[in-house]
């Protein structure tokens, strides 16, 4: 499978949903194509941004909601 | 320890303390998926307390056939996406990032971490937080809704599915699409 076709599959991989099929295939690829290596860190990394956007809960949030 | 499902039932049956700690255990997080699909704060929070009264106002008929997270969460994506739509009605666009991703499929974008085998454990500046927040805001919100629950909340594939009203792989070519659009987006932001 080339690199344009297995893009999605890395991203299945990357947040353990690829099918037992699927993930060897997506290992089988990794293991010889340096830049979908640097692609599965770069989506891994990237699925990791979303844990930063943490906002905050407002401080009279209980009392507005409970009102 | 009750589960969230014995709680409802609990709230159902009039018990407000039941409410008060489904409240104590999932505010944090409705507060953040909020934030995360509106970037805004202060319309986090009206979504965020708006999502709270329609779990109480639905208790009378609720009844457990899905895991209470994945309908709280279902709750709380309509009230997030209702925010969206009056957003775009009174004249602010949600844009559309373009699709598609760097040349090969590799993006010039540098995301800093202390090690490069665990990726996951990226030391985020606050710039790039910024810059991520933004981008992130920018994605359609069916590919936002989905790679947050899945990314953010822990929610698997199937139950992001559910939650969306999707199949299996409508959800895994969203959070794919997510992916490329995001560091297509922070290319553009960090290249010289």
């Amino acid at each position: 499978m080339g690199c344009r076709d297995i893009r999605e599959s890395i991203s299945a991989f990357v947040d353990g949903e690829a099918s037992p099929g699927e993930a060897a295939s997506v290992r089988e690829h990794l293991a010889s194509c340096e830049r979908c290596r640097v692609l599965e860190r770069q989506m891994r990394a990237v699925g990791a941004g979303v844990r930063q956007v943490r906002g905050r809960v407002p401080d009279r949030f209980r009392e507005e909601v409970f009102a | 320890m009750r589960t969230d499902e014995e709680l409802m039932l609990l709230f159902r049956e009039g018990s407000r303390e039941a409410f008060e700690e489904l409240f104590s255990r999932h505010h944090r997080a409705v507060v953040r998926f909020a934030w995360r699909m509106t970037g805004d704060p202060s319309a986090a929070e009206e979504a965020a307390q708006e999502i709270f009264l329609r779990i109480a106002r639905a208790a009378p008929t609720y009844r457990p056939t899905a895991k209470f997270t994945t309908w709280m969460y279902t709750v709380a994506r309509r009230t997030t996406l209702n925010y969206l739509r009056d957003t775009k009605e009174d004249g602010e666009k949600v844009p559309i990032l373009p699709e598609g991703g760097g040349e090969d499929g590799v993006y010039p974008v540098q995301l800093p971490g202390p090690d490069d085998r665990n990726p996951e454990q990226v030391v985020w500046e606050a710039q790039l937080t910024e810059r991520f927040r933004t981008a992130l805001g920018e994605l359609p919100e069916g590919y936002r809704a989905a790679f947050v629950l899945n990314r953010g909340d822990g929610l698997s594939y199937e139950e992001v599915a559910q939650v969306l009203g999707v199949t299996v792989q409508a959800v895994k070519t969203r959070i794919f699409r997510a992916r490329e659009m995001l560091l297509s987006r922070l290319s553009e932001d960090l290249s010289p």
